[in-house]
């Protein structure tokens, strides 16, 4: 009987370090960086205050913006339109295509220009490509949502 | 005794002192952790889909913050006001403030622009929420309760810690609302972690309840059989050391208190004392029969009588345990090993402290049943028609058995956390959900029209199941994002016609910062979707019904081939966990009576005595089934353990008793002595875990009064099995008083 306890307490000694604690699945995102910015869902924060440098604007706007949707190549210029008073969306444009989303058509190259994007224009899909962004759209003035490009020289 | 003796004896307490210093400092270490997982099988099909979901759509595991106005309705100005308030209380903690959902208030789209406000999305007004409560699902389901004077927000419950602090933050900024409205508002913190942590410190207090009580039950007991403070102090001491030195095993192996291994201290305090029991009987027995030896001959003559039967019985215990060990249930497989090695530890302690520490107590008066250590007990109680009748009766409630648990049901009915649980199940979507992933294997993606259509068939049909309380899938984040694009005097829209506007519509999810809320329901490829279903109640029942219903909508909506399906989440893990942790008692059951067996004829060359022994306990199992099925105690996670437990404890009766004479050269009249120390043993025994009942946490009071149970049960059938000279008309003469002492005795 003592030597059957002898190897019952041999085989638990053998198994206790084999019995691992157990380890809950930490938290896990499926979202790419560029997919969603914090704080999420809009939540009513304070207002952030905005750089007036335009490289220093620039950062910021890219650390406040989510991708614009779809796989858009990198180009010369960004375009950052205001969705919220927090965040921004930001996609890339060719200087090519930005004189033609500019209402009245392009007039040279520019290192920055603002714009005004209006609610309707993002609901509506003139061509019907999918992009909510279409010729014309990008406005000098008057009501909408804040646009800026930036372009490199 | 000599000095040399003195001194070993004094180095054999000095590195017992330092053995406790080192094991306090172990256990001053050990966390408190309750976890669902642990109670799963590693391998189970559930764990493989919820780490696909979580690996597919990412973390979506909530703690609710749900603030209640009795006098306002969430659209009242006042309340929004109140809510924005809160948000920005809570948003103080920046982690807090990256991850806060607040469905309700979120900005909405409008096409018309906002004076002073050039963006999309602004802050919706009370008339606007009014009616996206009334159409939309997320925000209708999610965003307030069904009484419309609930207000939810939402974080994400990253671990037990992470939740606590998020509670921590939403008590002190309910502090802050509270000042500003005084008792307009009432704040419930609710999620499945919320329930888990609730009962990690229900644990903890039961533990610093129960362990005293069942200490200080054992000093009254001890103290009362053997009339002495001093066996009783160091019986206590004995189980005291038994439950330090395991529970810092467990800290030194990594493990946290658990909720399976919460109940080991209370279990190793009784069961450390069961063999301490035998080897004080014995010692006082042969100082009664030899008074003029010393005490410390005696007492190692009283080891070497019960060595057999302890170790047999401490053995078979150890197999009891060690058979949870091949479940593959993490939480059984920790609690067996664990508890396996405080019986060791106690049989240790037992045969090597105990034992010097014992022969130390001095002792002026013997208790009176060492005369004459034998019990009587009537004849026709253990033999002829009664058993036969009583099992006849018993056991058929076996037959009325039946399975029932949930997370719930480890607190008392008017526990707040179950209030508030039971309170957001009739408010909103509930704790506790299945989750439906769905992926196609024909290359065709989810955002197709028709295939949108079929999710919302699906959803439409188990969401009539009696159980289910909400459902939501892609189908409703498209049907709600186009209401919100639209008129707010509209209806809600029905689903779109094409895949274009279909995939229009969700792509607003990312413009808005609402990715998360996509992903969650839409991989990224579109050839995965998630349907939720929350349901009514988490026990095993209500589970059970949906996940039957569950599968036959889904056979009908998507006939084998072009989609698989697979099911998952908190209410499927639940269900789960009940079903495999009953099925593998019967297992460990199954294995640990064929060790037992096997291990002792194998010892004892006896094999029908051994086949007896069995026997018994399996007698005894069946009629404490049986009881539990007559009294409508179902089976659960906790409740079951008591077939292992019984098997490892109950079958040292019939150890003793088959087995108790071995070694024994007295022969005469010892048999009385050990039928006495056996219905000692089940009374002590049975009384200590008694305490179990006094458990907070129903489910370890049923645990408890099941073991007390399958004792008495054990106990009976034990002596009925092994019935000898403990019949009234059996008794022996009463044996002679030894005048001499055996000439194995050395008088000091």
């Amino acid at each position: 009987m003592a030597a059957l306890f002898v190897l019952a307490l041999g085989l638990i000694a053998w198994q206790a370090p084999r019995v691992k604690p157990l380890i809950p699945p930490w938290y896990g995102s499926v979202l790419k960086p560029g997919e969603q910015v914090f704080p999420v869902a809009v939540p009513e924060w304070k207002a952030p205050e905005i750089p007036a440098d335009r490289q220093a604007r620039f950062d910021f706007l890219s650390r406040y913006a989510v991708l614009w949707p779809g796989d858009l190549p990198p180009a010369a210029c960004d375009l950052f339109v205001r969705v919220s008073l927090q965040h921004w969306t930001r996609r890339p444009l060719q200087p090519a295509r930005l004189a033609a989303l500019r209402e009245g058509g392009g007039t040279g190259a520019v290192s920055w220009a603002s714009f005004r994007w209006t609610g309707q224009d993002f609901l509506d899909d003139d061509d019907g490509d999918g992009d909510p962004l279409d010729t014309g759209e990008l406005h000098a003035g008057g009501a909408g949502s804040e646009a800026e490009v930036f372009c490199r020289p | 005794m000599s000095w040399r003796a003195r001194a070993l004896l004094a180095l054999g307490l000095l590195a017992l002192a330092g053995l406790v210093v080192l094991a306090v400092q172990r256990v001053e270490k050990l966390r408190i952790r309750a976890n669902d997982l642990e109670l799963l099988p590693a391998d189970a099909e559930v764990i493989r889909v919820d780490r696909a979901v979580h690996d597919t759509f990412g973390s979506d595991e909530r703690v609710i913050l749900a603030l209640t106005n009795a006098r306002r309705e969430v659209t009242d100005p006042v309340f929004l006001d109140d809510l924005r308030f809160f948000d920005r209380q809570m948003g103080r903690s920046h982690n807090i403030r990256m991850m806060l959902f607040d469905r309700l208030s979120r900005a909405r789209f409008s096409a018309e622009p906002a004076a002073g406000e050039p963006w999309l999305l602004h802050p919706p007004d009370g008339a606007w929420i009014a009616a996206a409560l009334r159409h939309t699902e997320v925000r209708g389901k999610l965003g307030a309760g069904r009484s419309r004077h609930t207000a939810f927000l939402e974080a994400p419950a990253f671990s037990g810690a992470g939740v606590k602090d998020i509670e921590e933050e939403a008590r002190a900024a309910f502090k802050k609302l509270a000042q500003r409205r005084p008792g307009e508002y009432e704040l419930r913190v609710i999620g499945r972690q919320v329930v888990l942590n609730g009962l990690g410190e229900a644990l903890f207090q039961d533990l610093q309840l129960l362990l005293p009580w069942t200490m200080l039950i054992i000093f009254l007991l001890f103290g009362w059989v053997f009339r002495s403070l001093w066996m009783a102090g160091l019986a206590v001491l004995q189980s005291g050391l038994c439950v330090l030195f395991t529970m810092a095993v467990l800290q030194m192996l990594g493990h946290p208190v658990s909720i399976t291994t919460a109940m080991i201290p209370v279990l190793l305090t009784v069961l450390g004392i069961a063999d301490d029991l035998h080897l004080y009987s014995e010692y006082l027995r042969l100082r009664q029969q030899s008074p003029g030896v010393s005490a410390f001959p005696l007492v190692w003559r009283g080891v070497r009588k019960v060595f057999y039967p302890c170790t047999a019985t401490t053995l078979t215990t150890v197999i009891g345990f060690a058979s949870f060990l091949p479940t593959d249930v993490p939480g059984l497989c920790v609690f067996g090993l664990v508890a396996g090695i405080g019986v060791c530890f106690s049989w240790l302690l037992t045969t090597m402290v105990v034992p010097v520490l014992l022969a130390l107590i001095p002792l002026r008066r013997l208790p009176e049943w060492t005369l004459e250590p034998r019990v009587a007990l009537p004849p026709g109680l253990v033999r002829g028609a009664f058993p036969v009748a009583l099992t006849l009766l018993v056991v058929p409630g076996i037959l009325r058995l039946r399975v029932d648990d949930g997370w719930t049901q480890n607190f008392r009915p008017d526990h707040p956390i179950v209030q508030d649980v039971h309170w957001f199940e009739r408010e909103s979507v509930g704790v506790y959900q299945f989750d439906v992933m769905l992926t196609r294997r024909d290359g065709r993606a989810w955002t197709e029209p028709d295939l949108l259509r079929a999710i919302a068939n699906l959803q439409s049909e188990v969401v009539k199941t009696p159980g289910v309380t909400a459902s939501l899938s892609l189908a409703d984040l498209v049907r709600d994002r186009a209401w919100e694009l639209g008129d707010p005097a509209a209806e809600r829209p029905q689903l779109p016609g094409s895949r274009a506007e279909i995939e229009r519509l969700l792509r607003t999810y990312r413009f808005f910062n609402e990715d998360l809320f996509l992903r969650m329901f839409l991989d990224r490829g579109a050839g995965s979707a998630r349907l939720i279903f929350a349901t009514s109640r988490d026990d095993y029942a209500t589970s059970t019904a949906v996940r039957r219903e569950l599968d036959e909508s889904l056979r009908r909506v998507f006939p084998p081939g072009a989609v698989q399906t697979r099911i998952g989440g908190s209410a499927e893990r639940g269900r789960v966990l009940i079903q495999s942790v009953t099925s593998s008692q019967g297992i460990s059951v199954l294995a640990s009576l064929v060790m037992s067996w096997l291990t002792l004829g194998f010892a004892s060359r006896e094999w029908r005595t051994s086949g007896r022994c069995i026997l018994a306990i399996v007698w005894a199992l069946a009629l404490v089934l049986g009881i539990a099925g007559w009294a409508g105690i179902p089976l659960g996670v906790a409740s079951s353990c008591f077939l292992a437990l019984g098997v490892g404890i109950g079958l040292d009766y019939g150890i003793h008793l088959g087995f108790g004479h071995r070694g024994m050269a007295d022969g005469e009249g010892e048999e009385g002595a050990i039928y006495l120390r056996v219905l000692t043993n089940v009374f002590i025994v049975g009384l200590g875990l008694s305490v179990l009942l006094f458990s907070s946490n129903p489910t370890v009071a049923r645990l408890g009064l099941l073991i007390v149970l399958s004792m008495a049960a054990s106990g009976y059938t034990a002596i009925s099995a092994f019935s000898g000279s403990i019949l009234r008309d059996r008794l022996p003469e009463r044996p002679p008083r030894l005048a001499e002492a055996p000439p194995d005795l050395v008088a000091e």
